[in-house]
């Protein structure tokens, strides 16, 4: 198996590849440059993405291009799965509590000089719209949208879809939303580890999972302080404010990374009171949530 | 076959056509308006029923459901050496491996690793 790494999408990228090393670089320069070039179509960092075109175009039908469209159809669809906690339109809320520049600016930011604002509501996500045969996207006026961790599991599937061209067997690891194509030489699957939020050297345990994708969602990685307010990145849409839930992070496995990706970020804002509710909705997830002791949950529903 | 002659109408004739169409118009009108609705289903659609848009399809829905208390059921604690239905975990029996940008190290020795990010 050969590996390569870089920085994109604000985090870290892992590529891993088997098969002739010669065609593996190949496929780890194809998939690189997908990443590239996705990631400067829906950040929402920069001016000229078509993201923050989009959202210049609230009010009005925009003509997207196949990928937005999907991602923003997977979005709307995931968005009613979760109850409504996933909700890309929490933009607003997300800019008042701090987190309006790339983590690695907003990091590196006096704490008082983040102001703090009253929280921010959520756009009207479900008031979206879709016209398939023009591939057109309608947002109503005043709603904006982030498309950050979803968007994130989209590229890692496509690039893994792309460097399974050049490999036997392949996966792409962006940041934990991971997606993994075919198995490795005499394997019988893929060994992940499964990292400990309270302390991100250690390791909790380890998975043995299919091809497909797993995602982890944590609060304990992206965060900032706004004032004397400690801040993460995980909006609850139904406060406008950082979630406050009773785990440290939840791992999703699923056949896709978007499915992996939304529901954990989902699963973690449920908390242990909502969770099982939420992963209900799909009989196809099955998740791992770690609490503030490090203990591991998981639930009897996903016993098929 | 020979043409029938014809002949322009005469005014008399035209008054009486006029007069006639519209008195069929506001006989058959006051009957509709004064009959009983034929399938008794009539009535006024309620304020408050859920509206669309036919151009943006905004459909009303419910709101969020409130959050319930935490009765711990269903929810399980994992132990390492556990078989699940889509994943198995293992103990940790190695120290955390730090990805290099190098390649060719052996799959054991560099697994992809899950933290959130």
């Amino acid at each position: 198996m050969e590996f390569t790494e870089f920085r994109a999408m604000n985090t870290q990228i892992v590529l891993a590849g088997e098969g002739i090393p010669a065609r593996v670089a190949e496929g780890f320069a194809f998939a690189r440059a997908l990443i590239a070039k996705r990631e400067a179509q829906f950040t929402r960092f920069q001016d000229t993405s078509e993201l923050s075109q989009l959202n210049r175009a609230a009010g009005e039908w925009f003509n997207a291009s196949p990928e937005l469209f999907d991602v923003l159809q997977q979005a709307y669809e995931l968005h009613f799965q979760t109850q409504g906690l996933f909700d890309p339109a929490i933009l607003a809320a997300l800019e008042n509590v701090g987190y309006d520049a790339s983590m690695d600016v907003v990091r590196t930011r006096a704490a008082s000089t983040n102001a703090l604002f009253p929280p921010g509501m959520p756009g009207n996500f479900r008031a979206l719209s879709f016209h398939e045969a023009q591939r057109a996207v309608w947002l109503p006026t005043g709603t904006r949208v982030d498309l950050g961790g979803i968007a994130k599991g989209w590229i890692a599937e496509e690039a893994a879809h792309v460097l399974a061209e050049f490999t036997t067997a392949c996966a792409v690891n962006a940041g934990g939303d991971m997606f993994a194509v075919g198995l490795p030489e005499n394997e019988t699957a893929w060994e992940i580890e499964l990292e400990d939020p309270r302390d991100s050297e250690q390791t909790l345990a380890l998975l043995r999972v299919p091809p497909g994708a797993v995602a982890t969602s944590s609060i304990t990685k992206r965060k900032w302080k706004q004032g004397a307010q400690e801040r993460h990145h995980l909006i609850d849409p139904r406060t406008g404010l950082p979630a406050a839930t009773d785990w440290l992070s939840v791992t999703v496995i699923a056949p896709h990374a978007t499915v992996a990706e939304v529901f954990a970020k989902a699963l973690l804002i449920a908390g242990s009171r909502e969770a099982l509710a939420i992963a209900a909705e799909r009989s196809d997830v099955e998740f791992i949530a770690v609490d503030e002791e490090g203990r591991l949950w998981g639930s009897e529903l996903v016993q098929h | 076959m020979a043409n029938k002659p014809s002949r322009p109408l005469s005014n008399s004739l035209r008054i009486f056509i006029a007069a006639g169409s519209l008195g069929a118009f506001l006989g058959g009108w006051a009957l509709l308006a004064h009959s009983p609705n034929p399938y008794g289903n009539a009535q006024a659609a309620p304020l408050d029923a859920p509206t669309q848009d036919a151009q943006n399809n905004l459909v009303q829905l419910p709101p969020l459901p409130t959050p319930r208390p935490h009765s711990g059921s269903g929810l399980r604690q994992l132990q390492p050496q556990q078989q699940q239905p889509g994943f198995q975990l293992i103990p940790d029996t190695q120290s955390p491996q730090q990805f290099g940008s190098q390649f060719g190290s052996p799959f054991q020795q560099r697994r992809m690793r899950t933290g959130g990010s």
